[in-house]
């Protein structure tokens, strides 16, 4: 026993040796603010399983550590927590405004203003912005969850640089992750539904999105009028809540990367307008109404695409100077030379159920129906909407997870198969001896 | 109806063409499944799966109207009808027996050859998973089915086998071919927010049709539907939608089967 607590002992003040100034540690319950006062620069407040009714103002370096139910809750039209000191972190925090049936609480959730600030596994349920983040570099906002009452952004970030947003799971926002003159930024391995826009970037330039889900949303990501941004390993699904529903929106881009990115069931995958320089590359565009949709759009690189099932593949207004060329499209008529890998024949997109469905939506219940055939023979398609891919591919870039030999369904199928024709032949020879 | 039933499941299967049938299926089947080769496996509705769904809707419900349309016509100008006629049983239990006699046969004889194809495309690789092969199948057994009740209905209004079977490529044609353009011609004249629902109510007349919008949506393309047909795609990815298409089916059977059985019992008058 007595070893044991000389051990304890040991390791205590070897740590704190470590360490060149006392850091205090200070458990709260009671009146927030003071205790954030009292606490000294570079101190940690932990917070107790307890609801603290109150909006408080971090001026100084601090840590605010919350348990499993600590909640920070106001019903005033302020901050709920305003971060105006660099160095500040805080985590694991349940952050609430109070009902508001008339919306009178305008003010974030969560204001930042300072430096380096670190933003772990915060709930935010806010009626207003859930965290607004003006003039901050270096920071990163990870984990947690914001819900707002559907009419203010989740993440607002104005005037910011180098900072990163990862992991946090958003919905019933209008825009999921807002970023405007935010630069040099990443928005990593978010969740996003029922937003307007899942992200939505404006004047914004190198900014590295990567591996968000965003979905279920008017728009899955917008890019306007910002150079340079990565749009990686994405999925964005479902994005078909209005007529004006897209995936991916790039809007007056200027050399964005979008690659390996997975689109499906959108009304449109991707759509660009006024959009130069960009390269999409390696993108699986699945099941959508419209895959891709260019409109004054040029120069920019279309190639190694997987279009599968799309309704219309593609379409195009007032925008002939594009790069497409070696995709894979599913409805294409494919036929090899010399195994380059190429079809001979280029793959012109037909806006067959586009001219369609113009007028009446719900033609599009014909999508893929045998009869099709005839009104297709009937139409006849204006040239000048119509794109081509001089060189579509015979297999698509993308290759599944599936592919391989797999023993379980192989025997499955086999058995599944000589049951079905062993049944057929004793339905064939069944009572025959009788007659 | 016994009798009807066994008389016809075994004749029909002892007839040369139904073995003519097996050849022809299990060449078209595997056809069919040698088009993915070549593409990754791919789970999902493809291009490819719609033409394989397509042709079989070209030529399933062809045979089956004529088929289900001939065995009824056969009896009536061969004069078994009339000598039948003269024996104390109802024209609906004749009618039904005669209809699930054919069934049983004509599964028997799709079955075999898609067993047969399945095994061979198994060994040969070709690129097509279990999901699909089921699927397939279960498509193609819900068209032999109404297919066979509509060509039996036929039957009953055709004098001659010749008549038969020219009307049974003309409801072929309006089913399959003409659907779409007689749709959109039609609806010209519906109120405009009217479409959706009549296009709706559509689905449910013509089998070809909603058994081909349901199998999509098992295959995960219910997104090419679009906004207007959310809730009948929500409905047909529930697991409880199956059921639902065979009670539908059953009932539409029993519709067209018992107006069939009317019109033969009128004949015999």
């Amino acid at each position: 026993m007595k070893l044991k607590a000389f051990l304890k002992l040991t390791i205590l003040l070897g740590l704190l040796n470590l360490f060149p100034y006392y850091v205090p540690s200070v458990s709260a319950q009671g009146h927030l603010q003071t205790l954030i006062d009292e606490t000294p620069e570079g101190g940690t407040v932990t917070l107790l399983d307890h609801t603290y009714e109150e909006e408080i103002t971090i001026s100084k370096p601090v840590t605010l550590i919350g348990s499993d139910h600590t909640v920070i809750r106001s019903c005033s039209n302020q901050p709920i927590i305003q971060v105006e000191s660099d160095h500040v972190r805080l985590e694991n925090i349940k952050i609430e405004h109070c009902e508001d049936p008339e919306p009178s609480i305008s003010e974030p959730a969560i204001f930042v203003s300072g430096d380096n600030i670190h933003l772990e596994k915060l709930h935010v349920n806010s009626q207003s912005i859930g965290i607004q983040f003006d003039g901050v570099t270096n920071s990163v906002i990870e984990g947690g969850s914001i819900t707002t009452n559907g009419t203010s952004n989740g993440i607002d970030v104005w005037e910011s640089s180098q900072n990163r947003i990862q992991g946090v799971q958003i919905e019933t926002v209008i825009d999921g992750i807002y970023l405007e003159r935010s630069s040099d930024s990443e928005i990593s391995e978010n969740d996003i539904q029922f937003a307007r826009y899942g992200i939505h970037l404006m004047y914004s330039d190198d900014v590295l999105i990567k591996e968000n889900h965003s979905y279920q949303n008017f728009t899955g990501a917008m890019v306007m009028t910002s150079t340079n941004a990565t749009i990686t390993g994405n999925t964005f699904s479902e994005n078909n809540l209005n007529v004006n529903s897209q995936g991916l929106f790039l809007f007056d881009a200027h050399q964005a990367t979008v690659t390996e990115n997975t689109l499906s069931e959108n009304r449109i995958g991707i759509n660009m307008i006024s959009a130069e320089d960009n390269s999409l590359t390696q993108n699986g565009i699945t099941s959508n109404f419209i895959g891709l949709q260019f409109n004054t759009t040029k120069d920019n690189l279309i190639s190694d695409n997987s279009f599968n099932g799309n309704v219309n593949e593609l379409q195009a207004v007032n925008s002939t100077e594009n790069d497409v060329e070696r995709n894979f499209w599913d409805s294409s008529i494919k036929l090899e030379k010399q195994s380059e890998g190429v079809s001979i024949f280029p793959y012109q997109a037909e806006p067959l159920y586009l001219l369609l469905t113009e007028d009446v939506p719900a033609y599009q219940l014909f999508f893929d129906s045998p009869s099709m055939t005839v009104i297709e023979a009937l139409f006849k398609v204006p040239k000048e909407t119509v794109m081509q891919d001089a060189y579509p591919l015979m297999q698509p870039p993308i290759t599944h997870e599936e592919d391989g030999f797999q023993l379980l369904p192989t025997i499955l199928k086999l058995v599944l198969g000589s049951c079905l024709t062993l049944i057929g032949i004793k339905l064939f020879t069944f009572r025959r001896k009788r007659i | 109806m016994k009798t009807a039933f066994f008389t016809e499941w075994r004749t029909t299967l002892r007839q040369p063409s139904s073995f003519t049938f097996v050849i022809l299926w299990t060449v078209v089947i595997s056809l069919l499944f040698l088009l993915n080769r070549g593409l990754p496996q791919f789970d999902g509705y493809t291009n490819v799966l719609g033409t394989i769904i397509n042709l079989l809707l070209y030529l399933l419900p062809l045979f089956m109207l004529i088929i289900g349309s001939l065995s009824i016509t056969n009896e009536l100008e061969s004069g078994q009808w009339a000598l039948l006629s003269t024996y104390p049983i109802s024209t609906f239990r004749y009618v039904v027996g005669k209809f699930v006699g054919q069934l049983v046969a004509q599964i028997a004889v799709f079955s075999v050859s898609y067993g047969i194809s399945m095994v061979l495309c198994t060994i040969l690789q070709f690129p097509v998973s279990l999901k699909w092969m089921v699927l397939i199948y279960l498509f193609a057994l819900f068209l032999i089915s109404f297919f066979l009740g509509i060509g039996i209905l036929i039957g009953t209004f055709a004098s001659t086998r010749w008549q038969a079977l020219m009307s049974s490529v003309v409801i072929w044609f309006i089913f399959i071919m003409m659907w779409a353009s007689l749709l959109i011609a039609i609806l010209q004249f519906v109120p405009y927010p009217l479409i959706a629902n009549v296009l709706g109510i559509t689905l449910f007349l013509n089998p070809a049709e909603l058994v081909r919008v349901f199998f999509v949506v098992q295959f995960g393309g219910g997104a090419v539907f679009g906004q207007e047909f959310d809730t009948l795609v929500t409905f047909f990815k529930m697991t409880l939608s199956l059921p639902v298409l065979v009670i539908y089916t059953v009932l539409y059977l029993a519709t067209v089967l018992t107006i069939a059985g009317w019109k033969l019992q009128r004949r015999k008058l």
